[in-house]
């Protein structure tokens, strides 16, 4: 009895203290994420975990402004970081200098082996201005013009006409206006947008150049106030903003005709926006050979994070397998920052929903030729100057060299502890 | 002239009556107190007067016009109530000058007669002071006050010396009564107080349970109570009424050539004397009992005792608590109340 | 084991003098009832004093968060002039003040004739009445923005639909009612309507919570005294105005000082129908957001305490001002 006893209490011990060397072993990593970002993650765990299984992950799923001054705050005090930190564009540039996250382009990262397989401009979001990779690109979002291809017909606009340049742009949609009593685009902020983006060289800044010097009022700004004034004088625009019930109903009507965004508004449009709408869209460059990007979702490692091999590895999984990046594309329409990705039949399917166009491959391509963007961490607060000083352009008639001057002053007022 | 006149005076709340057909008249500088326990409908009848209270059956006059649906202020009447109910956020002269703003007095004059009532009422000093820093008989002054200064035909006093104490009370009833005397208007004063009633009243109204019992000056009140009810709600301590319930009592009384069954006999406690002389009158006769308890008042001495087996109360002035065991009392024979078995007085 | 460690707990026990064990008890007395009340002051310590004392310090400071604590850099009262200067700060403000008059007089405008109505006219339903205006106050301020946001849409939404079609409104291919509603649909996301637009909601959301606030005052009024005003020959007006109002005094004294704290500390409303933007030309950006954007979109945390301070200065003295006004009655 006694021997039995025993027997079974030291055999009950190994199985107990084997268990325990394996959950030694096992780590578990955080991973912040935001909606709906987050399910591409959720999607890709068990296939990681799978490969990995020493490594556990845990996903850790906020709203998106929620989970930008969470982890803004983490990083402000140090505590409850996570060890991988998902970043949408709008807040990589702050991000990215803050100096709270590791540089992955240096060892034990080494992630400029990656590089070359990479989408080049969208590592210059994720770089701070030393040119140190501070988060790995998940996802980009390659400008693209979606139109209604009947309502241009119905007015007679050619594609052509459409997107030769700004002013033909302009004169398009005032034809529209006068055939159909459509409009032409949400918002004559749009042109603004993309106007101040587009034809910018490689490292040069949207607001700022590589010293910090504000850029803002240049001809380039003084171009794209003017036609965003010429749109609205023209009475072309809606003037709704994206994702309000506005703007959603108006392309699902069709009152709004086209819209300049991230080439995943395809599927939006499809998915929920216009869902009855197959084969009206059509997909095209933007107008004047624009090239700009919307949106693009980036991973880090903060500096305090406790697991950072381990985080890496399910960065490295996430942003440089090609399955996993496809993976993205199909769940929620997550442009691959891969370019191998990319390269897949997948990208030459003709969409049925925009007239059998092999939309995905001219996205790829116009990927491909966005300039790498330097980014500062003054951006927002240049963005939110600069709109507005053009609101007061559209509302209240002001003269476009006197709002840009005073722009300058307040941007050099709010960088002022550069 | 400014008589008043209830007929057939009705309220009801939902299926609950709580005045039933009251008749009454009043005559014009009558000074009358509606007096009775609580929820006799006192209350409810001079808030129906006043207009506060709509009439469930019945019609009330003042003069000779029909008031049933006239607003209080057509009804030219005041009043005055328990809370005395100042505006706390007015001075004195706001409060008493408030009707007359809302008449659309001219402002010197309304000033005039405000000034007028103040000196009355003593009130002068205080003129520009809040409630809240007047002692409770100065408010109910005030509340008089604001009263009289509209010199109206009828004043209601809703029960307006019950939040005084003691001492006040007694002075603010001289008061009432030596502002009646002055004003010569028609006054109806709801209590509950018996001793207000007896001290003011040309008339008392004796109601309970929305009925009247009696009505009457208040010596013939106390002297001679139409039932049970009066009998014992006027006089403290309460007159000692028992049933006259074997023979002994009916010869102790020499009530024995009255032949009536069910019949009590009552007697206040202030009739009964330990010695012969201090009766008054001839008609002397006397009871055997036995004291059970005294009760020191200071002044007085109320003596529990037992006759045969009922309680009797005596109030004496002979301070003596040793006092024990038989007693013998005396009293006046015309000074007891015969009662038949409906509790109504069998006139003598 | 056991034993060994009770009988030695027992030994020592022992061996304490009893002197000693009672000056112990006694000490333990005096510590025990700061024991029990410890949990506020450290809940209050950590969730209250702690934030107001670091948020006064780091007005003091520039601070770059994401870079962490040890990036605070001293910069004195600059953060405060910085803030003072600001021409979006002092557009907020602004903002601010005109949301708040617009949304917090009709307020209290509206509340205590309300209230009366409510407390003479209804005996049964009163609770369910108030209930009714109630419900705005307790209800989530993302629904009631989304909400209004789609009853004023500009093409879709339905106070759109009724304006127009009473502007259209034809009499004999006369649009008889176009002089006072609008033919086309109006566009509520314009900069002139924003401010509006947020204090209609606003006013909406809390009229219910000052109208209960004053129906409570009113139930405190006894009845002796409308009843002493009627005998004094005041209609309901008069009673209103004469016995009501002034009786009110000391309640609407509260309810202005709360609307006062809550309209200058106006965020969510505006946050939500703005979409967080404050508006097109920043129309509808209060005060409190600014302070929001200042931190979290312009990570400028230094300068957004400095804002919340002198915001709270404002607050400290637009309520003593009140108390001037109505609060000082009792005191005549």
């Amino acid at each position: 009895m006694i021997t039995f006893k025993k027997t079974v209490v030291f055999s009950t011990l190994c199985a107990a203290l084997i268990s325990n060397a394996a959950n030694a072993e096992q780590v578990e990593i955080t991973v912040a994420s935001f909606p709906n970002f987050n399910q591409v993650a959720e999607a890709a765990v068990p296939l990681f975990e799978k490969i990995h299984p020493e490594i556990k992950v845990k996903i850790v799923s906020t709203a998106y402004m929620d989970h930008h001054n969470a982890m803004t705050t983490a990083l402000a005090t140090g505590a409850n970081l996570p060890d991988v930190m998902s970043i949408e564009a709008n807040y990589i540039g702050r991000l990215a200098q803050s100096g709270g996250l590791e540089p992955l382009n240096v060892a034990p990262y080494n992630a400029n082996e990656f590089y070359q397989k990479i989408t080049p401009f969208t590592l210059a979001q994720g770089s701070d201005s030393d040119g140190n990779l501070r988060a790995m690109p998940a996802d980009i979002g390659p400008g693209s013009l979606f139109y209604r291809k009947d309502i241009l017909d119905k007015s007679g606009v050619t594609q052509e006409e459409l997107i030769k340049n700004w002013d033909s742009f302009i004169d398009a949609g005032i034809k529209v206006k006068e055939k159909t009593g459509d409009y032409l685009l949400a918002n004559a902020v749009d042109i603004k947008d993309i106007y101040i983006r587009a034809n910018l060289k490689d490292g040069e800044g949207v607001y700022f150049d590589k010293d910090h010097n504000i850029l803002v009022n240049s001809p380039r700004f003084k171009e794209a106030f003017r036609l965003s004034k010429k749109a609205r004088m023209a009475g072309i625009d809606a003037k709704v903003s994206p994702w309000t019930n506005e703007w959603t109903e108006g392309l699902k009507r069709g009152t709004i005709s086209v819209q300049m965004m991230g080439a995943w508004l395809g599927g939006h449009l499809q998915d929920w926006i216009a869902p009855d709408a197959t084969g009206l869209w059509r997909s095209t460059q933007l107008p004047n050979g624009a090239l700009a990007s919307w949106g693009g979702s980036f991973y880090a490692i903060p500096v305090k994070a406790k697991h950072k091999p381990e985080a890496w590895e399910f960065i490295k999984f996430m942003s440089t397998t090609k399955e996993i990046q496809l993976l993205g594309m199909k769940e929620i329409n997550a442009f691959p920052a891969l370019i191998e990705a990319q390269d897949d039949p997948f990208f030459e399917e003709k969409l049925p929903y925009l007239g059998n166009q092999q939309a995905r491959l001219a996205w790829k391509e116009t990927a491909m030729k966005i300039p790498s963007v330097s980014m500062d961490r003054y951006d927002e607060v240049a963005r939110q100057i600069v709109s507005d000083a053009l609101e007061k352009v559209l509302e209240h008639d002001a003269d476009i060299d006197t709002v840009l001057a005073d722009a300058v002053k307040q941007i050099k007022r709010k960088a002022r502890r550069r | 002239m400014a008589s008043v006149q209830f007929s057939n005076l009705e309220k009801n709340y939902g299926t609950t009556p709580v005045v039933k057909k009251i008749n009454l008249e009043i005559e014009h500088g009558e000074f009358i107190v509606l007096l009775g326990p609580s929820g006799c409908g006192k209350s409810t009848t001079l808030r129906m007067l006043a207009g506060l209270e709509s009439i469930s059956g019945g019609d009330i006059y003042i003069g000779d016009e029909l008031v049933n649906d006239l607003h209080p202020i057509e009804r030219n009447i005041a009043m005055v109530f328990q809370s005395y109910a100042l505006y706390p956020h007015m001075t004195v002269a706001q409060n008493i000058g408030f009707s007359l703003e809302n008449l659309k007095v001219e402002k010197s004059l309304r000033e005039t007669m405000v000034r007028d009532v103040a000196e009355v009422l003593e009130l002068t000093p205080l003129l520009d002071r809040k409630p809240k820093d007047l002692s409770g008989g100065q408010r109910q002054r005030v509340a008089m006050g604001r009263a009289m200064v509209r010199t109206p035909e009828v004043f209601l006093f809703d029960e307006p010396l019950s939040n005084l104490d003691a001492k006040l009370r007694g002075q603010m009833r001289k008061e009432i009564k030596a502002l009646h005397q002055k004003v010569q208007t028609t006054v109806i004063y709801v209590t509950h107080d018996q001793v207000e009633a007896m001290t003011l009243a040309d008339r008392i109204v004796i109601l309970n349970q929305g009925k009247i019992e009696q009505v009457g000056r208040p010596k013939e009140i106390f002297d001679a109570p139409k039932n049970v009810f009066v009998a014992k709600f006027i006089g403290a301590p309460e007159m000692n009424i028992f049933a006259l319930s074997n023979e002994q009592m009916f010869s102790d009384f020499e009530l024995s050539n009255i032949n009536h069954s069910g019949m009590s006999i009552g007697i206040r406690p202030q009739n009964l004397f330990l010695n012969k002389k201090e009766v008054k009158g001839d008609q002397i006769s006397f009871i055997d009992a036995e004291v059970t308890g005294t009760e020191l008042l200071g002044s007085s001495l109320h003596i529990e005792c037992k006759y045969q087996d009922k309680k009797l109360v005596v109030e004496t002035a002979t301070i003596d608590t040793s006092i024990k065991g038989d007693i013998r009392l005396y009293f006046n024979k015309t000074q007891t109340h015969l009662f038949d078995q409906n509790s109504n007085t069998i006139p003598r | 084991m056991n034993t060994t460690t009770s009988h030695k707990v027992s030994s020592t026990l022992h061996k304490v003098p009893p002197k000693k064990g009672s000056l112990w008890l006694r000490k333990g007395n005096k510590i025990a009832p700061y024991f029990f009340i410890s949990p506020f002051f450290i809940i209050f310590g950590v969730f209250g004093l702690f934030p107001l004392l670091f948020s006064l310090y780091l007005s003091f400071h520039y601070w770059e968060p994401a870079a962490g604590l040890s990036a605070m850099e001293w910069v004195g009262l600059e953060n405060y002039v910085f803030a003072l200067q600001d021409e979006w700060f002092q557009k907020s403000i602004y903002n601010t003040v005109v949301i708040a008059l617009k949304s917090g007089i009709p307020q209290h405008v509206v509340a205590i004739p309300l209230a009366f109505f409510i407390h003479t006219s209804f005996t049964r339903w009163r609770n369910t009445v108030i209930g009714v205006y109630f419900v705005p106050y307790i209800t989530s301020t993302v629904a009631i923005s989304l909400v209004f946001t789609t009853l004023f849409s500009r093409d879709f939404g339905m106070v759109n639909q009724v304006l127009t079609s009473l502007g259209n409104f034809t009499v004999a291919d006369i649009h008889v009612l176009s002089w006072i509603f609008p033919v086309n649909n109006v566009d509520w996301a314009r900069p002139e309507y924003t401010k509006d637009m947020i204090s209609f909601v606003v006013f909406w959301r809390y009229v219910g919570w000052n109208t209960v606030l004053y129906l409570s005052a009113l139930q405190t009024i006894p009845k002796d005294l409308y009843e002493a005003a009627i005998i004094d020959g005041a209609n309901r007006y008069q009673q209103f105005w004469y016995v009501t109002l002034p009786l009110l005094k000391p309640m609407a004294f509260f309810a202005v000082t709360l609307t006062i704290i809550g309209n200058l500390q106006l965020f969510e409303e505006p946050f939500i129908i703005t979409g967080g933007t404050g508006g097109i030309d920043q129309a509808g950006k209060t005060a409190a957001m600014h302070m929001y954007l200042t931190a979290f979109v312009e990570s400028d945390f230094g300068t957004a305490s400095a804002i919340s301070w002198i915001l709270f200065m404002m607050i400290a003295g637009l309520t003593w001002m009140n108390h001037k006004l109505l609060g000082g009655s009792n005191e005549e």
